[in-house]
């Protein structure tokens, strides 16, 4: 069913590296209240969803095998035990989306079903995902993008996602580990249309980890607006009716503090707003 | 639950800085479409101070948003190192004025179709075009405005150059936002 811009909009939050289960994760809300909180501030009424998408049960899920391993050789030392168990489970979502693994896959058919919900009920939908959860909603549009019968030319009724927000992205890092290249480029796929473009606005803290990739938290160095993932998608984006928009954001916070603040940036909460209904 | 939170805890406790934050704000008027004043407020956030090891640090943010009561907010957004802050035209924008160099707004007849991220007005100061860096406690920035959308009767605001008071800065914890837009006294 195309999109009917009539009805309530709809906002997917995706969450980044977590630990815990399905049931911990409280994005939803949070992208919720950002909203409520950006409307109510310029005293406007909208309708719209907040609808979270959650991954990390399959994660675990994966993690399984290496998780009774770790419990296993730590018998007896409860607290390195449960070190282990948080570095299993926060290196194991890096490392199954940076691989590509079946599990990524499995993340990105399950992302991409919720996605099609809105687009057959009809609804405008915006995506916004933080930290690991911007390379599964970049490469999910995508693939919907290479999709027979989505994103056909510039009839935006039949674009499945109106709109992407990346906060926090290590989409920008350009690193190898131990042989391994950690969130490889990706490629970014060009939208058949000749006038409209897809908005991607990308939010990143010059002191957030996990978009300098330097590990003790110095800052990353940007241009204006245009930080890692700027510098790394900008050409493509440009080129493929994508219209990528950097922003430098600031919270007061260092190191992963930085990392996880942007829920709360109430300018961000504007620019929903303003890209939902403005 | 308790391990989840005690490993929090631990980065938490390692992540302790020494950076001020600060809201900056400025107030002002523009025009509706329709010909109706209201009150405006442009707001952003910066960090001033030093980082966990000592270095001195000082960021702002590099674009801006405009609150105005009972419409959608706006945001003039930077480019690279040095270029103004720019508000992007959106689908089916049409150019309608430009800023001469005495800083005045001329029509542009006919009115040139933009495609959507060009340049439909920008922040300055004494007539110049500034990024969000140059924006300093106590000057006076100017917002232009200078496209409009036959397809959006209600693109608001209509073309024009408006001019903002002083610009404040206070410092906050975390991103408090600014105060009721719709209750504050217009200028």
């Amino acid at each position: 069913m195309p999109v009917d811009f009539t009805k309530p909009a709809h906002i997917l939050a995706v969450h980044g590296v977590q630990t815990g289960t399905d049931d911990d994760i409280d994005s939803q809300q949070k992208i919720e209240k950002l909203t409520n909180n950006a409307l109510a501030r310029s005293h406007i009424e909208r309708d719209f969803e907040s609808i979270g998408f959650y991954y990390e049960d399959i994660n675990d899920k994966a993690q399984k095998f290496y998780r009774l391993l770790a419990r296993a050789i730590t018998r007896g030392e409860p607290l390195v035990g449960a070190v282990l168990k948080q570095v299993i489970d926060l290196a194991g979502d890096v490392v199954t989306a940076s691989a590509n693994t079946s599990t990524a896959k499995k993340i990105r058919r399950k992302l991409a079903k919720k996605i099609l919900e809105s687009y057959d009920s009809g609804n405008k939908l915006i995506i916004v995902s933080h930290s690991l959860g911007t390379v599964y909603a970049l490469d999910t549009i995508c693939e919907l993008i290479n999709t027979d019968g989505l994103f056909n030319g510039d009839d935006r009724s039949s674009w499945p996602v109106q709109g992407l927000v990346t906060m926090g992205s290590p989409l920008g890092l350009d690193l190898e580990i131990l042989g391994q290249v950690v969130f490889a480029k990706r490629s970014i796929a060009p939208i058949d249309a000749q006038y409209q473009v897809l908005p991607w606005h990308n939010f990143f803290n010059r002191l957030d980890p996990i978009v300098s990739g330097h590990v003790f938290g110095s800052p990353v160095e940007i241009s204006g607006s245009r930080g890692p993932v700027e510098r790394r998608y900008g050409t493509d984006t440009s080129q493929s009716q994508w219209l990528l928009h950097g922003h430098a954001v600031t919270s007061g916070k260092q190191w992963l503090l930085a990392h996880i603040a942007y829920w709360k940036n109430p300018r961000i909460g504007d620019r929903l707003v303003d890209m939902l209904w403005g | 639950m308790l391990q989840r939170y005690a490993f929090l805890a631990i980065l938490i406790a390692t992540t302790t800085g020494c950076i001020g934050h600060y809201r900056y704000e400025s107030q002002g008027t523009v025009v509706t479409t329709q010909g109706q004043s209201t009150h405006a407020l442009l707001y952003w956030y910066g960090d001033d101070g030093r980082l966990w090891y000592g270095k001195p640090y000082r960021q702002v943010d590099s674009g801006i948003s405009m609150i105005v009561c009972g419409l959608p907010p706006k945001h003039y957004d930077g480019g690279g190192e040095d270029d103004p802050l720019v508000l992007r035209s959106r689908d089916g924008d049409q150019l309608i004025r430009r800023v001469t160099d005495d800083s005045e707004l001329v029509p542009i007849a006919p009115p040139e179709p933009l495609a959507p991220g060009k340049n439909c007005g920008e922040v300055s100061l004494a007539g110049s075009g500034v990024p969000s860096k140059a924006l300093e406690p106590g000057s006076k920035p100017a917002i232009s405005v200078l496209c409009d959308n036959p397809s959006k009767p209600d693109r608001y605001p209509a073309a024009g150059i408006y001019r903002f008071e002083s610009i404040n800065r206070t410092k906050v914890k975390d991103n408090v936002p600014p105060g009721d837009i719709c209750t504050a006294t217009p200028l």
